[in-house]
């Protein structure tokens, strides 16, 4: 068995927020009423949504049930077209801090094919903290490094990126948005495109810093293999809200087969659970 | 006759060489962003501008650096809004360009001689003080470039997500479109209006095939802008050719050179591809990680 090597220690190096040191902000992200429409094609209406400091959220769904989207509204990639965001208490189109909130992009592996290094790469990550004007400092140097070596990295420093593996790729994604230091890390499908020590090894990473750090992590994933294991709270999207709790509550009495209106086979759950996941349909 | 006791040729290697330098470090965030069009069809869309400035007895320089400018605003306003069409309505604003310039030309009688040199470049009728308007814009261009560096690289890379990490990505691109209009306008004299593209884009891609960083392909770039207009200037005195083109050929010659001795390279190592694709890092062992290791080696194949 393929040792994963990014559940390293390494992952200390980076501070984030711990649990509590903002306390006076407890929802991190707060979205009251929002819709958003492309268009005349409403992807998302009427979304209510509190996601507090440590959180640790899955949003499901089916394709076009408005995910992504969402995760682009959070990121002021998109205006809501009704309701109201809240970012760490102020309004998201005011929210300049925007580092704050780490993003690992759908297309996480795509940089293209022009020359940069990962570690060019990478420092993109930290430079959206450290200022935009000017150099980074050895400071941000000692993150960029802790980044790197928090996803098994570092010897693929120099290397260009265009020459990496897509699961690589996707490492580079994760450790650039973690070269931020950010309190809250949005993930969109990235465990795509790795292999399956390596999708263990990238879970493992985020209950860590979960966990261990207080880092709000929101994972918009189909694996619901991995919701079942790893995350603490589900949200269930289908151009609304159609379930928002515990994610052992989403995997009970068929409830997730019923949400997705067929036989849904969650990997990992055994004997009479796995059977309650089927539904009633199999 | 000593070429080097020439005040023109030196003038001109002057000139040359700061637009070689400059052409580049546009082109290499104009490639990096797959929009390499957009250098041609500055060139072509400040035709406009040079026939504005001929007709109106000024010098070209200031109008073709306006229409440059509007045209690049309207090109950066295609690319957001049509992204699936965005090269095809470039092909249009470059034709309509180069078509409105051609017809203010025709309408307006005695710039023949003229009109060749901004057509394909006049670097040896360079004078002092184009030199020295060519300094200052070279010198506002590197400036403008180093203090966003960080920030263009970001855009170039990846521009959602430097929009979601706050990288303040309709300021930065505003800028690189002032300092792309300059640069353009720089081309004209060197090369031309109808060569200016070549002298932005072919730098860019001969150091892209000699380096793994973005950094190194900006420096490589740069130099390798500035050496090949000194020597197309060299060539065309040699052989008696028209500079601009002469430094073009050399420009498209250098690149397929490159692109032969990478392939020599590449075929030598027993036919994988260094830089191009995954199989470098398969070679080697990925990363070291076990991960990576378990790959090459098949462990994890179904």
């Amino acid at each position: 068995m393929v040792s994963p090597k990014f559940l390293r220690e390494d992952v200390e190096a980076l501070k984030f927020y711990p649990a509590g040191e903002h306390s006076d902000v407890e929802a991190v992200i707060k979205l009251e009423g929002v819709g958003f429409a492309f268009g005349r094609n409403q992807v998302l209406e009427n979304i209510s949504l509190e996601i507090r400091r440590g959180d640790f959220l899955a949003v499901l769904g089916p394709n076009g049930a408005g995910k992504t989207t969402l995760l682009k509204i959070i990121l002021g990639l998109y205006q809501p077209g009704t309701g109201m965001l809240k970012l760490f208490g102020m309004d998201g189109s005011r929210f300049r801090e925007r580092y704050r909130i780490g993003y690992v992009p759908q297309k996480g592996a795509a940089f293209g094919d022009f020359p940069a290094t990962v570690w060019e790469v990478v420092a993109t990550g930290r430079t959206a903290r450290a200022g935009l004007w000017r150099r980074l400092a050895p400071k941000d140097r000692e993150k960029i490094t802790a980044a790197l070596s928090a996803l098994g990295l570092e010897e693929l420093a120099h290397r260009p990126v265009r020459a990496l593996s897509g699961g690589q790729r996707q490492r580079v994604a994760i450790a650039r948005a973690l070269a931020a230091e950010p309190e809250v890390l949005l993930l969109d499908e990235a465990a795509e495109g790795l292999d399956p020590a390596g999708e263990d090894a990238f879970y493992g990473l985020l209950e860590r810093l979960n966990r261990g750090q207080g880092m709000t992590v929101v994972l918009v994933t189909h694996d619901i293999g991995a919701v079942s294991r790893r995350v603490r709270k589900v949200v269930f999207l289908n151009r609304r809200i159609v379930f928002e709790g515990a994610s052992e509550e989403c995997l009970e009495n068929g409830k997730l087969s019923a949400l997705y209106g067929m036989p849904v086979y969650v990997p990992g759950s055994v004997g009479r659970r796995r059977q309650e996941v089927y539904g009633k349909g199999s | 006759m000593d070429i080097y006791q020439c005040d023109f040729f030196l003038r001109a290697m002057a000139a040359g060489a700061l637009c070689g330098v400059m052409c580049p470090l546009v082109g290499v965030f104009v490639v990096a962003r797959r929009f390499a069009f957009l250098a041609d069809a500055l060139g072509h869309v400040s035709l406009t501008g040079v026939a504005v400035g001929l007709v109106l007895g000024i010098a070209p320089g200031i109008p073709a650096m306006a229409v440059v400018l509007a045209a690049a605003f309207a090109a950066e306003w295609l690319r957001q809004k049509e992204r699936f069409y965005a090269e095809a309505f470039l092909a249009v604003v470059m034709a309509g360009g180069l078509a409105l310039g051609v017809i203010l030309i025709s309408k307006s009688r005695g710039f023949g001689a003229d009109l060749a040199g901004y057509l394909f470049g006049s670097l040896l009728t360079v004078t002092v003080q184009d030199l020295y308007l060519i300094l200052g814009l070279a010198a506002g261009g590197v400036l403008v470039i180093l203090f966003l560096y960080r920030s263009l690289f970001a855009l170039a890379l990846d521009e959602e997500y430097a929009r979601s990490a706050g990288f303040p990505v309709p300021a930065v691109n505003a800028a690189f479109m002032v300092v792309a209009a300059a640069v353009v306008a720089m081309a004209i004299r060197a090369v031309g209006v109808l060569l200016a593209g070549a002298l932005v884009v072919v730098p860019v891609l001969i150091a892209v095939r000699v380096n793994r960083s973005f950094r190194g392909v900006t420096v490589t770039a740069a130099l390798t802008g500035a050496v090949l207009v000194i020597g197309g200037l060299h060539l065309s005195y040699a052989l008696d050719l028209p500079p601009g083109p002469a430094v073009v050929l050399l420009g498209i010659a250098v690149l397929a050179g490159a692109a032969l001795v990478q392939q020599a390279m590449q075929f030598k190592s027993d036919g994988s591809k260094p830089y191009l694709g995954g199989q470098e890092v398969a070679r080697a062992g990925g990363s070291g990680h076990p991960a990576d290791q378990a790959v090459t080696r098949g462990d994890l194949r179904p």
